[in-house]
């Protein structure tokens, strides 16, 4: 009980962690505060385009060592959207928590 | 070299012939010679229609006043949902809408658009500008190159010269520069539908996607910034930018390695004209010219899809039939340029298809001309000295109907040891 207790724990800070670096990298690329990202909203909405949303994806994959289809964005239009598909894609991903700072 | 294309449709599309030149078509012979073969058809007539198994009919023109009036005509459309088929094979993987947005692939108006907005920034001007980088990486790969005992004129020199140039034009990062050089060889090697090299789609999209995110941060000053550029007026998007990215870079490297490949093995053939040349360098650009005309990179033009009924020669094309160019075939036509099968750069080659013609004219022509004249000059001296490493026979053609050229030019200096000269 506690075990998983603690295991969701983490799984809360990694995806804390994964929406923030994402909504960064999107604020970036969009040319938009951060603090003004809603992770539920498709990033299109905020003038993300094609080359921001397949640079996004190769991010992810140099960030994560995943293996992403150039139209990831377009399949999980939402911050929200991709931290749970990565999250569900490789449960790894929050060992690489480290290089999310 | 005509009409930059990354739509994987046409590459799909471009079937053999008829059944009875199918085999022809596919066989080294061909590669090698299809000279030959086209030149047959050309006396039997202008156009010929052919019917792939499970296809719809392929016409191929074989004379160059058809094939002119066809490269003209705009009811011979490149999209072949305009024609009323599906948009047929598109590379998968989410890389489909991302890949058609380039100049091969639209017709007016959103070509028209497309081709003004690429041409603003491509000029002439920067073209020329490319030059001393071009001579300094000839230099360069020349130098490299003579120290080894044999050496392949076109893996050692055309390529490097070729991806080196085309780089320095988008602004390609010198440290990947060897990986583009792949990317393009293995794109114009798909010839077949189904055997589409669905990585390397990603790949290039993926690359370019990065690259276009740092120099919209960090402008440079070469053309995919200027591309990227906010003018405050109409300017690419984000799926055009990556098509135009990917289309230049492919077809600017291939092509342009077939050009020079297939000048430098002419001369070596006619130490008369490396004379010639040595002589006057001025005629460099007309011997290109010539290359151009009687031995073009571009064997047959990108697909065209009949948008209605169209006439042409002593046939009626159907509203969906595909139409092919063969280019050599006509520039090889007696009825356009006298003794057509004698290379003789001193001919009027005005009018020669090795670009294409009309709308879809290779828009990197002036490029692709810039660093064949370039490489001439750079191995004129070396010429006469070089002898083919390799019987004859072992050398290797491009395969497919998409491009001619030879594929490696193995070479060794005069008076080196072992074999006899080729």
């Amino acid at each position: 009980m506690s075990t998983r207790n603690e295991a969701r724990g983490r799984q809360q800070v990694d995806a804390e962690q994964l929406r923030g670096w994402l909504v960064a990298r999107a604020a970036r690329y969009v040319r938009m505060d951060a603090a003004d990202v809603d992770c539920d909203l498709a990033l299109s909405q905020y003038g993300m385009d094609s080359v921001s949303a397949v640079a996004i994806a190769v991010d992810l994959e140099d960030t994560f060592g995943v293996v992403l289809d150039v139209d990831t964005l377009w399949k999980y239009p939402t911050v929200n959207q991709v931290v749970e598909m990565l999250l569900s894609l490789r449960p790894g991903v929050r060992d690489q928590r480290e290089e999310l700072r | 070299m005509s009409e930059p294309s990354t739509a994987g449709g046409v590459v799909a599309r471009q079937c053999p012939v008829d059944t009875s030149l199918h085999s022809r078509l596919r066989s080294p012979d061909f590669a090698a010679n299809p000279f030959t073969p086209l030149g047959e058809l050309r006396e039997r007539g202008p156009v010929h229609r052919c019917e792939p198994p499970g296809s719809s009919p392929i016409w191929l023109i074989t004379r160059y006043a058809e094939g002119a009036a066809a490269l003209l005509d705009r009811r011979l459309v490149k999209d072949p949902t305009a024609a009323g088929l599906p948009a047929g094979w598109q590379p998968g993987e989410g890389t489909s809408q991302l890949w058609s947005r380039d100049l091969a692939s639209n017709d007016p108006p959103h070509h028209t658009r497309l081709r003004r907005l690429v041409a603003r920034p491509f000029t002439p001007r920067r073209v020329e500008s490319l030059r001393p980088g071009i001579e300094q990486a000839a230099r360069d790969l020349r130098e490299r190159m003579v120290k080894q005992d044999t050496f392949d004129l076109i893996t050692d020199f055309a390529g490097g010269l070729t991806t080196a140039t085309i780089c320095d034009l988008l602004g390609i990062p010198a440290g990947d520069r060897e990986l583009f050089q792949t990317w393009g060889d293995r794109f114009f090697t798909v010839t077949v539908p189904g055997q589409a090299d669905n990585d390397l789609f990603v790949a290039i999209t993926k690359y370019f996607a990065r690259l276009i995110v740092r120099r919209r941060e960090e402008p440079q000053d070469d053309l995919l910034s200027a591309l990227i550029r906010d003018t405050g007026e109409d300017r690419l998007d984000g799926h055009e930018l990556i098509s135009m990215a990917a289309s230049l870079l492919i077809t600017g490297h291939e092509p342009g390695v077939r050009l020079i490949g297939n000048a430098l093995y002419l001369l070596l053939r006619r130490p008369e004209q490396v004379q010639a040349l040595q002589e006057d360098p001025t005629r460099i650009p007309a011997t290109i010219r010539e290359v151009l005309r009687f031995d073009s990179p571009a064997l047959t033009s990108l697909v065209r899809f009949a948008a209605e009924d169209v006439e042409l020669g002593d046939v009626v094309i159907r509203r969906g039939d595909a139409v092919l160019v063969s280019l050599v075939a006509a520039n090889r036509d007696p009825a356009r340029f006298a003794d057509p099968d004698e290379f003789r750069p001193s001919r009027d080659t005005t009018g020669h298809l090795g670009f294409g013609l009309g709308i879809h004219f290779c828009i990197g022509a002036q490029l692709a001309q810039l660093e064949a004249e370039v490489a001439l000059r750079e191995l004129l001296p070396l010429l006469p000295h070089l002898r083919l490493a390799v019987p004859v026979d072992d050398l290797r053609w491009h395969p497919g109907l998409q491009m001619y050229g030879i594929r490696d030019l193995p070479v060794r200096m005069a008076g080196a040891e072992s074999g006899t000269p080729g």
